[in-house]
């Protein structure tokens, strides 16, 4: 098993309290496999995403949990090793594509960068590399690009690049955080394309996060659905869709806009939860149209079906 | 091409300013009440020789536009007058050349040293934020920088030269002549001068350190896997000295206040102590040459800076202004 | 007879009293006395007022030159504008105690003229500031409203930017006290300050500064003072800056 979390918990210390932002995770992922993390904004997956590296900045806090990457736990590791590990053997694509390179460095140097420390290339080579990763990721005019500022990049280009910063080492996994969300919609389609064709080239497991269940369904094999920290369904694509078992999880497909049908989708009655003072039960319990007395009480236990689905709900036993 | 569009704007707007405080130093005699010449000269018994080129040099008695040209030319090729009270007959330009060197040093040395160990605390004081360290560094270049440049000199002088005898307090030795001795001899009143300039640069990097380090460009670098060496020099660090060059750079104007003080404090033979010795001496062609001589070189290191960030900062260059 | 407020320090600064010259800090004489015998802490404070005001009347001097040039660049625009900024730059020009200096080359020594000098080199600060303000409030809806239902301009900048702009006033205004304490000490130091018998601490420090080897105090006491009155308008400027700037909280 390529990555393996168990139990993971981060919580953030605000004034208000401590916000439980991911409670008790669990999941695997194998090599080659793709996941799609979907949950709305504050169901705490950009949190799990920054967590399963250990680059969660304070006032956030991984409170508990193993993160088992290649057997050996990301949590409990010294520095210098997580250091190779970021980077070397796990990438990661950000949301803002602007915001997350440098603006006082060329592209083509934040790329070459990774090289030159993760394998020792100098500097010549590492550019050349760069030059070519730029290519691979389907940059037009990769030696202009690559002395190029990030100012200068459209926002499809900059995020290119960090594709190709996050590509550079062949690393095992990338973790790529709403990756299309900030950008134009017909760059979202193209961008979610050259992903897939790397990932699939390379055979590198992916895990992406986003809010969009339909993106999810596209570019992965295995969904997990989380809501306010909690994971609350997963399984395979299929399974998922065809047969939905968590209420929350059906009101997300329900949501998807159907060409064919002329229905209004109603919404999801309620808004998401204040996680720093979070429902008893279960956590979706005053929006759930199923919702029974122990929902109120009880936190549901995680269960596996048959078919490798699991779920957090009491409707099943 | 918007770049050289940039530099010959600047320069021209530059040459303006340069003209306007020329006129303005020039001018500034006719300001004094009464008969000028008298008033600088004593009223009875002055050497008529001396005051006839006196007039002639103010250009008085001719209308205003012609005697500032007149003397405008006379600068422009080096001559700026002669003194008529502290070293009578002697040319200003011979006085500032004289002089030049130890001001010279000073500054630079003081710069230097401001900018080296300002930047430096700046970024320890980041790293540290809000730690005992942190605090003390705030406090202490607060304390330094509202206290006046003299009373830094006194204070250093009271403990390094009285006190503890390790550095000398005053006198000029050249550096040509004798380094050792020079640079005990200039160690205190750039010490003192750097303490001033210090804390506003330290305070600065700090801010803008930490605003850099929270940027989500960090958090890339972090996920890259970079040594936090390379991240806190390599990445935060370039941005965040941008707005730092700005800042120490005007801190020059402070610089040149503070040299006055510090030459007469210290009894260093510089422009500095030219001029104070200029006005209470009313030597009034002193007073014009040393002022002009240090206005237009704060006018010109001001620009200078102004033209070096625009230089540094690829979004400005790049991007054009 | 000095007062500080409504305490009475009953202590003649003018005494001379040449058999108790140069004597320590005592119980009788806080600040020790100075080179006449007359009591340091008595003159501390007395200089001390003397600094204070010229600093205060200074910035107010700028800030009543300042802001009115600074609303009319701002509101007027164009060439008013460009004209007022470039003899506001010309000024700037100058290092700060350069240009003190000269005004009181050529206006001579006294307070008034100290008062003058500082007073113009602040000038500038204070029409930029106000003018960046007034640029970027003239833009909103509201003044365009105003201007829009024909209300006379000097009601508009009355009534409509005034009140934006004080807050960056008062901030300033502390800032500005901060250097002009600086500037009149240096004056002062210098002998170009207010002239005896009622000198500034700057000035005291000056008689005290030959002094240093034998009567420390002399020259230390009023220095400390000078440091004191300088952080106090620097404390408030930096709470001040927290408080209408979030952003830089976490700076100072």
């Amino acid at each position: 098993m390529l990555l393996s979390v168990k139990g993971l918990t981060a919580c953030y210390e605000t004034p208000a309290g401590l916000v439980r932002a991911v409670e008790d995770v669990n999941f695997d992922l194998d090599k080659d496999d793709s996941l799609a993390i979907v949950g709305e904004s504050g169901s705490g997956k950009t949190t799990l995403a920054l967590s399963i590296t250990r680059i969660l900045k304070p006032p956030g806090r991984i409170m508990n949990g193993q993160v088992l990457f290649e057997g050996r736990d990301i949590l409990t590791m010294p520095e210098n090793e997580l250091r190779q590990i970021r980077g070397g053997r796990v990438g990661m694509i950000f949301q803002q594509p602007q915001a997350y390179l440098n603006p006082v460095l060329k592209s083509g140097f934040q790329i070459a960068e990774v090289l030159e420390i993760h394998r020792g290339y100098d500097r010549q080579r590492a550019m050349q590399e760069a030059v070519r990763l730029l290519k691979e990721v389907g940059i037009a005019s990769p030696e202009e690009t690559v002395n190029r500022y990030p100012f200068e990049l459209s926002g499809g280009m900059a995020q290119r690049v960090i594709i190709a910063m996050a590509l550079a080492c062949s690393p095992l996994l990338i973790i790529a955080d709403e990756p299309t969300s900030a950008l134009d919609v017909t760059v979202q389609a193209q961008i979610l394309e050259t992903i897939r064709r790397l990932r699939e080239q390379r055979h590198t497991s992916l895990i992406l996060i986003t809010h969009d269940l339909s993106l999810a369904a596209a570019a992965c094999g295995k969904i997990m659905v989380m809501y306010a920290g909690k994971l609350v369904e997963a399984g395979d694509r299929e399974s998922i869709f065809k047969n939905p078992k968590h209420p929350y999880t059906q009101l997300l497909i329900a949501s998807i806009p159907k060409i064919r049908s002329s229905e209004e989708f109603p919404g999801i009655a309620g808004s998401p939860p204040n996680l720093a003072n979070p429902p008893t039960g279960c956590r979706f319990h005053p929006r759930c149209p199923h919702v029974m007395d122990i929902c109120k009480n009880v936190e549901p236990p995680t269960i596996s079906t048959d078919a490798g689905q699991r779920v957090a709900c009491h409707l099943y036993k | 091409m918007a770049l050289l569009a940039f530099i010959l704007r600047r320069i021209a707007s530059l040459i303006l300013v340069l003209l306007a405080v020329s006129f303005l130093v020039y001018a500034s005699v006719l300001l004094i009440p009464g008969d000028p010449v008298t008033a600088i000269l004593g009223a009875e018994g002055y050497d008529p020789v001396i005051a006839a080129q006196l007039r002639h040099e103010l250009g008085l008695g001719e209308p205003l536009p012609v005697a500032f040209a007149g003397w405008l030319e006379r600068a422009i090729v080096g001559d700026l007058g002669t003194s008529v009270v502290l070293s009578t007959r002697t040319s200003i330009s011979t006085l500032l050349m004289q002089r030049l060197p130890v001001t010279m040093e000073l500054a630079v040395l003081t710069m230097v040293m401001a900018v080296v160990l300002g930047v430096l605390l700046g970024i320890v004081a980041a790293l540290r934020r809000n730690t005992k360290l942190d605090i003390c560094v705030s406090v202490a270049s607060l304390t330094t920088y509202s206290m006046p440049p003299f009373f830094r000199g006194i204070l250093l002088i009271l403990f390094f030269s009285i006190y503890i005898k390790i550095f000398p307090s005053g006198g000029y030795f050249s550096f040509l002549e004798d380094p050792v001795r020079n640079l005990t001899l200039m160690a205190l009143p750039a010490l003192s001068l750097t303490l001033g300039l210090m804390g506003v640069i330290t305070r600065f990097t700090r801010s803008s350190m930490i605003e850099a380090m929270e940027k989500e460009f960090i958090t890339t670098a972090t996920a890259k896997g970079l040594p936090e060496r390379l991240i806190i020099f390599r990445h935060a660090l370039r941005n965040a000295l941008i707005p730092v060059v700005t800042v120490a750079g005007l801190q020059f104007g402070a610089l040149m206040g503070g040299v006055v003080i510090t030459e007469t404090v210290f009894g260093l033979p510089g422009i500095g102590s030219l001029l104070v010795q200029g006005i209470l001496e009313r030597d009034y062609p002193v007073i014009q040459g040393a002022t002009l001589f240090v206005t237009i070189t704060f006018v010109l290191v001001n620009t200078a800076v102004d033209m070096l960030y625009s230089l540094i900062d690829p979004r400005v260059k790049i991007g054009g202004r | 007879m000095i007062t500080i407020g409504p305490i009475v320090y009953t202590v003649n600064p003018f005494t001379v009293n040449t058999i108790n010259k140069l004597a320590p800090p005592n119980l009788n004489d806080f600040f020790g006395t100075d080179l006449l015998g007359r009591d340091l802490f008595a003159r501390s404070i007395l200089g001390g007022e003397i600094s204070l005001y010229i600093s205060t009347v200074s910035v107010i001097f700028s800030l009543v030159l300042g802001v009115p040039l600074g609303l009319i660049a701002g509101y007027s625009k164009g060439m008013v504008d460009e004209v007022i900024m470039r003899i506001m730059d010309i000024i700037l020009a100058f290092p700060g105690l350069v240009l003190a200096l000269l005004v009181v080359a050529v206006l001579g020594i006294g307070i008034n003229n100290a008062i003058i000098a500082i007073g113009f080199t602040g000038i500038p600060i204070f029409a930029r500031i106000v003018r960046s303000v007034v640029l970027k409030i003239s833009e909103l809806d509201y003044v365009e409203a105003a201007r829009a239902l024909g209300f006379n301009r000097w009601r508009i900048m009355i009534r409509h930017i005034l009140p934006n702009v004080s807050s960056v006033i008062i901030l300033q205004f502390t800032l500005s006290l901060a250097a002009a304490i600086l500037t009149e000490a240096a004056l002062s130091f210098l002998g170009l300050g207010a002239p005896a018998p009622l000198q500034s601490l700057g000035g005291i420090v000056q008689e005290g500064f030959p002094f240093l080897q034998n009567a420390w105090w002399y020259a230390i006491f009023p220095g400390i003072l000078i440091t004191v009155a300088v952080l106090g308008p620097n404390f408030l400027g930096d709470g001040l800056r927290d408080l209408l700037d979030p952003k830089l909280r976490g700076s100072s």
